[in-house]
């Protein structure tokens, strides 16, 4: 070893900079491998339980916009899920979807359906058309 | 315990530095692909702490080989190790969390899963730039000392291919391109693809000169350089192949587009376990 090399005095063995990081690393890796393991013990093999919550709508530049939540509540992950909202006051009425990409276990997503100012939101019904499994 | 090195803190954050710099310059281009940050929730967390297993050991055959401490006893490599993972967790999680991937809103699991991923990647960026980028004052001499023919065994040189194969294919393995690539390849191409792996593989060990290559490459005779090569592609596809596990690329595929999707990744692979290998063991000078 060379340790005159360098003009800063190394000190014997690990310093305390490298023992910090060493611990705080330990620590953090540790706590990920325990909550991935604490995961893979409760995974179970299930279908995703998708889950709407409408939210309160607002009108925002001549346009009411009806926050839509979605939860996933089942054991695995929906792709390309699409939320359709309709209007229930009349046959024809207006409709709107909202697509969210992913909704992980255990996660929440948001999205805004658009409908015109004139539309009452207490008619308006939020429902899941469909969505991948991965 | 005894350590076989022992530097100042100033040197100490140096090295952590480089570490630092070296994680983002290897792994910034997954840190900014969308599909990586979907495997860290669509994967099984079981698949996921393998994924950590197969990092540290890859850490680790890095590490003894070809890093800074190759005269360091098992336990300095393992600390070394488990120290380049925290770095690649703190760093995978800065980033996520500025480009806002990650935030408090989200379940603990999908950022766990997010975090994981990327991080294990640019831990094995912070192996190789803590021992490349400097460290030409460190003291550190290899694993035989001064000349460092501890590390030019067939096998070590095979575990510093896997590593080089890795940090390369890891960069494609978790995007669509090899899906489609493989999915619309004839039987020709792809055999066309597996020959020009080889040849390519064949280039850089035998003829491109690359800087280290007479220290590092077998070529007493013909049927050395032939094993060379063939080794060398063989670790290139079990590098690939395991990326591409690890990143969900096999689950639902047939056996067809298994196969298909190897030899694709196995061009970048066998670019790391050659050109790659040979890189990751250039000595700075004075070191």
């Amino acid at each position: 070893m060379n340790q005159n090399r360098n003009t800063d005095q190394p000190s014997e063995g690990k310093n305390a900079l490298e023992w910090t990081v060493f611990t705080f690393s330990t620590l953090l890796v540790g706590a990920i491998i325990v909550l991935l393991g604490v995961d893979t013990l409760r995974w179970k093999e299930g279908p995703a339980r998708l889950e709407i919550v409408k939210g309160d709508a607002k009108t925002e530049d001549g346009q009411l916009r009806v926050p839509i939540h979605i939860i996933n509540r089942g054991e695995t992950v929906a792709v390309n899920v699409t939320v359709e909202v309709t209007d229930t006051s009349s046959a024809q009425g207006k409709n709107a979807t909202v697509n969210f990409d992913f909704v992980p276990r255990g996660a929440m997503r948001e999205g805004r359906a658009i409908f015109p100012p004139d539309q009452d939101p207490a008619k308006l019904e939020a429902r899941i058309s469909g969505y991948e499994v991965p | 315990m005894n350590f076989s090195h022992s530097r100042s803190i100033p040197q100490s954050a140096r090295e952590y530095g480089r570490g630092i710099a070296g994680g983002l310059m290897f792994s910034l281009p997954l840190l900014y692909t969308m599909e990586v940050w979907w495997t860290g929730f669509v994967l099984h967390p079981g698949r996921i702490l393998l994924y950590i297993l197969a990092t540290f050991i890859l850490l680790i055959l890095y590490n003894r080989f070809a890093g800074l401490r190759r005269d360091a006893s098992i336990v300095e490599v393992a600390i070394d190790s488990v120290e380049e993972m925290g770095i690649g967790v703190v760093i995978a999680a800065a980033i996520l969390w500025i480009t806002g991937r990650i935030d408090s809103g989200m379940d603990l699991s999908e950022i766990s899963g997010k975090i994981t991923m990327e991080a294990m990647t640019v831990a094995i960026g912070v192996s190789v730039g803590t021992a490349q980028l400097g460290a030409d004052d460190d003291g550190d001499e290899g694993l035989s000392g001064d000349d460092g023919r501890g590390s030019e065994g067939y096998l070590p040189q095979a575990a510093i291919a896997l590593c080089g194969a890795v940090l390369f294919a890891a960069n494609v393995a978790p995007t669509e391109e090899i899906q489609v690539i493989a999915m619309e390849s004839r039987p020709g191409n792809l055999l066309l693809l597996a020959l020009c792996s080889l040849a390519l593989g064949g280039l850089v060990l035998h003829f491109a000169e690359i800087q280290g290559h007479h220290l590092h490459v077998a070529r007493d005779s013909f049927l050395a350089s032939a094993r060379g090569v063939i080794t060398t592609y063989a670790v290139a596809l079990t590098a690939g192949a395991a990326c591409l596990f690890f990143f969900g690329q096999f689950d639902g595929q047939p056996l067809r587009m298994i196969l298909a999707q190897t030899i694709v990744i196995g061009v970048p692979a066998v670019l790391g376990a050659s050109a790659g290998r040979l890189l990751l063991q250039v000595r700075p000078p004075g070191a």
